[in-house]
């Protein structure tokens, strides 16, 4: 029994617990004590009527409403792109039974999960070039090239969540939707995907989460500084991660780097909160599974 | 009909699973076809070479895998033994209650954005490391090197803990037997136990790492030069590739874009089967 | 005399590619029931020659047996001789398994005629909506009573709303469970209590209106009181329905068996009928004792 070793992990221990929460802390603190104070309708709206300016009525200059409308804009259509792919994908994994197609697929997933985000976003400025030089000249980045590859890059968190979700419910729940007479995709649809639904909601959370705060996708893909609402999926756009990105660099005066940092603690928020309803969901479906856990 | 339905069914995620397939099979495939004309045109292998310099015509981003690989490898050094102790006082060193708050500050971490690490590390650690180093502007190697570790932190953290989550449980009672305290479990039974979950985790930290593209490109100093010290500014293969693309400057340079992204997609194909050989007990798929 | 035996590869999710002949008497191993040579009619479901392989391991071996109708068969042995494969047999559950292999024939009566389940069904599904069965545990849905009962009757059977409501009431009324329940029907399955959630696992089998009941130990996660309510619902159950069951008590099965089997390694070792005298307690506990040596 070395005492050594135990003493060196110990130091490893206080080390790391007293360096990481403080780092993050002084991090965070720094977003805080110079950004609370630009948090105000301002912020937002740059000085036009709220309603005004949420319409789309007014255009807002001086306010970081058109990058959350961009966002949200964004992660409507990435959700709808991955949503199928994804969830299908996962339930594939989670049910299928010819073990070389799962093992493909699998590493496949795992591939592209660990793809750089400027790679995909290198991808998609490819595909621009491609179409292009081919069927449509006139191609440029926009939402949909954007929320193409946002689909992509998160793709892997949705069939991962599905799989596992599926995959940790009870043995016992195949066997009674079969001895009840259900086919293998009614077993699914009425027994199954009812029962992980939270596990699967959850997923879908993270992967919002992800796509929220992607900056290297969307910087290649058609983000900009100032485009106001977003015009329509062909159209470039404004997004909260690239504002941020732009404005650590361009700030004119004290003002747009206080609210520089403020729009900060709006995505932080945001992606805060994304995780937390996982987080929630994933918990729930752990403790009703629990206590019927049979490990055949 | 029922029959029917279940053939749609199979069809329906079947296809998913192809889309899927082929979606990752067409990413490679597109960036290497893109790369190629640089090997096979007229610029060769001087893309390979140790010199930036567009206004003479040389494109060589050999400087930049180096800083890539430096800033990784620093991050990797700083950020896993943290990691490797945050799970160790939540599985056992530290009072239960500190062990449960740091937990959820992990997972707390895997939400936070890079560029809003970024954004707060430009206002706080860049000062903090002009004034400190003395030279340089404060954005650097190090610089980048040090936020990075906590970017990567929590991934690798929780992997970390996963394994060792299950190992602590089946080993606790072996230690107790065997007189050890919880202490002395973790450290001679559990750990070595965990070796592969822990060199896995390095693995996926370095892979994140080497991928991040925003901390490099606010933090490292985007110098197209061989890294020699920690205060120099670098370019990494991520943050060259934004640079270049963003302004949009000189077609010629497009070519070391596309080598840049398939040395990037050559280190996660490497990352992903060794994780595969650690995690060999049929972990994924 | 045995004709060809039938090889169905059933790794999970492949269909079965029979190659049979009509199915002719083999030589059952247990006969008929009090000196009745085995009319077809008294006959509820046969096997014959049955193998069962799991991989490399096999489960059952050369099984051949009948059970007959208005009449509890029970099954009785150490855990791992293969009685409730031999029960997952009959709705061919077994296929739910990975690398599940079945050769030898098995027949069940439905609707008058003993029908061979692999062959007249190439979806299993549609045999069990034929086959109901219980398990050990209670398998309720996570979901209301009400949704519990309705759900295979609606998605399985494609029945109607008015005739589910009808089937739901009578089931739960077969299954002693109406009067307890029928205020709630909409209260969550797993408020019940374990004997109630197990009738109404049964009762959910019942509103199928089933060939057969087969049921596996269904009384070895409830205590003694629900366990004699169930044993009683058996009684009645069964001049309406051949039941097939497996139990871990021999206490129960001296009670409630008309046909008693002892299998042992994957075998049928031996058959008792309750007309010609069933062995007494001791005998069979001595009995089990020797098939663990024997394994």
């Amino acid at each position: 029994m070395s005492r050594p070793a135990t003493y060196f992990v110990r130091t490893a221990v206080w080390g790391a617990a007293l360096i990481v929460p403080l780092a993050l802390a002084a991090l965070t603190g720094v977003l805080v004590t110079r950004g609370a104070g630009a948090l105000d309708a301002n912020l937002f709206f740059g000085g036009v009527p709220a309603l005004q300016a949420m319409t789309g009525r007014i255009p807002v200059w001086d306010g970081i409403w058109p990058a959350c409308a961009g966002t949200l804009s964004l992660l409507g259509l990435t959700m709808l792109l991955a949503l199928g792919p994804g969830i299908g994908c996962g339930i594939y994994l989670a049910t299928s039974t010819a073990s070389r197609a799962k093992a493909l697929l699998g590493f496949a997933v795992d591939l592209l999960a660990g793809i750089p985000s400027i790679v995909m976003g290198l991808f998609g400025f490819t595909m621009l070039l491609m179409l292009r030089r081919t069927i449509a000249p006139n191609a440029g980045a926009s939402l949909l090239l954007a929320a193409c590859c946002l689909a992509l890059l998160v793709l892997p968190v949705l069939v991962s969540t599905t799989r596992a979700a599926l995959e940790s419910l009870p043995r016992q729940l195949h066997l009674t939707g079969a001895a009840m007479g259900l086919g293998k995709w009614q077993t699914l649809r009425h027994i199954l995907l009812p029962s992980s639904a939270r596990g699967i909601l959850g997923g879908i959370l993270l992967a919002a989460g992800r796509a929220a705060e992607d900056t290297a996708v969307i910087m290649l893909t058609g983000a900009v500084a100032n485009a106001g609402l977003p015009a329509g999926v062909f159209s470039r756009f404004e997004a909260l991660p690239f504002t941020i990105f732009y404005r650590s660099s361009q700030y004119r005066d004290a003002l747009e780097l206080e609210q520089g940092f403020a729009t900060t603690l709006v995505l932080l928020v945001l992606s805060l909160s994304l995780l937390a309803g996982a987080s929630k969901l994933q918990r729930t479906l752990e403790q009703r599974w629990q206590g019927i856990r049979d490990d055949d | 009909m029922r029959f029917d339905r279940n053939r749609i069914a199979d069809v329906t995620f079947g296809a998913s699973a192809l889309v899927t397939g082929l979606a990752v099979a067409a990413i490679f495939g597109f960036l290497f076809l893109f790369a190629l004309p640089v090997f096979t045109g007229g610029q060769g292998l001087s893309i390979l070479s140790g010199v930036w310099n567009p206004g003479r015509g040389q494109f060589g981003i050999l400087p930049m895998l180096a800083a890539s690989l430096c800033v990784a490898l620093s991050a990797l050094a700083l950020g896993w033994p943290l990691a490797l102790g945050l799970c160790c006082g939540i599985r056992g060193f530290l009072p239960r209650p500190v062990g449960r708050l740091l937990l959820m500050l992990l997972r707390g971490m895997t939400a936070f954005p890079t560029v809003v690490y970024g954004f707060a590390a430009i206002f706080l650690l860049v000062p903090i490391m002009r004034e400190g180093l003395g030279r340089g502007s404060g954005l650097s190697w190090a610089t980048a090197g040090l936020v990075l570790s906590l970017v990567i932190l929590p991934t690798m953290a929780l992997v970390m803990d996963a394994g060792m989550r299950q190992t602590e449980r089946r080993l606790r009672l072996t230690g107790a037997a065997l007189g050890f305290t919880r202490e002395q479990t973790l450290t001679h039974l559990v750990l070595p136990a965990c070796r592969k979950n822990l060199l896995a985790a390095a693995a996926l930290g370095f892979g994140r790492a080497i991928g991040d593209t925003l901390i490099p490109l606010m933090l490292a100093g985007n110098a197209p030069q061989w890294p020699s010290a920690a205060w120099d500014s670098i370019r990494t293969l991520t943050a060259h590739i934004g640079l270049v693309l963003a302004t949009d400057s000189n077609s010629a340079a497009y070519g070391s874009v596309f080598v840049a992204g398939c040395l990037l997609l050559l280190v996660n194909v490497t990352v992903q089967l060794c994780l595969r050989s650690l995690l060999r007990t049929g972990e994924t798929a | 005399m045995m004709t060809d035996t039938m090889h169905t590869e059933h790794d999970s999710g492949a269909t079965a590619s029979p190659d049979m002949t009509s199915g002719t008497a083999c030589s059952a191993e247990c006969g008929s029931l009090s000196g009745d040579s085995a009319l077809p009619q008294s006959v509820a479901a046969r096997l014959c020659d049955l193998n069962v392989f799991f991989g490399k391991r096999q489960v059952l071996n050369g099984i051949s047996f009948e059970a007959h109708n208005h009449a509890v068969t029970v099954l009785i042995g150490r855990s791992g001789s293969g009685k409730s494969t031999l029960l997952r047999t009959f709705n061919r559950l077994n296929e739910c398994f990975a690398g599940c292999r079945t050769s030898g024939h098995a027949q069940v009566l439905l609707e008058g005629t003993l029908t061979d389940i692999h062959t007249s069904f190439p979806e299993p599904a549609a045999l069990r909506t034929r086959v109901g069965m219980v398990f050990q545990t209670p398998d309720v849905l996570p979901v209301s009573i009400r949704r519990n009962m309705t759900l295979p009757l609606q998605h399985a059977l494609g029945l109607t709303p008015p005739v589910i409501a009808v089937r739901v009431e009578r089931a739960l009324r077969d299954a002693g469970l109406w009067d307890e329940v029928c205020d709630r029907l909409d209260a969550p399955a797993e408020t019940l209590s374990g004997g109630q959630q197990q009738r109404l696992c049964l009762a959910r089998s019942l509103a199928m209106r089933p060939a057969m009941l087969l049921l596996d130990e269904p009384t070895a996660s409830l205590d003694n009181v629900s366990s004699r309510t169930i044993e009683a619902l058996l009684g009645q159950l069964k001049d309406r329905y051949p039941v097939i069951m497996v139990s871990h008590s021999l206490g129960q099965a001296l009670r409630l068996a008309d046909r008693l089997v002892l299998m042992g390694s994957g075998r049928i070792l031996r058959c008792w009928d309750r007309q010609n005298g069933l062995p007494d307690m001791e005998t069979l506990e001595l009995m089990l004792e020797e098939t663990a040596c024997c394994e």
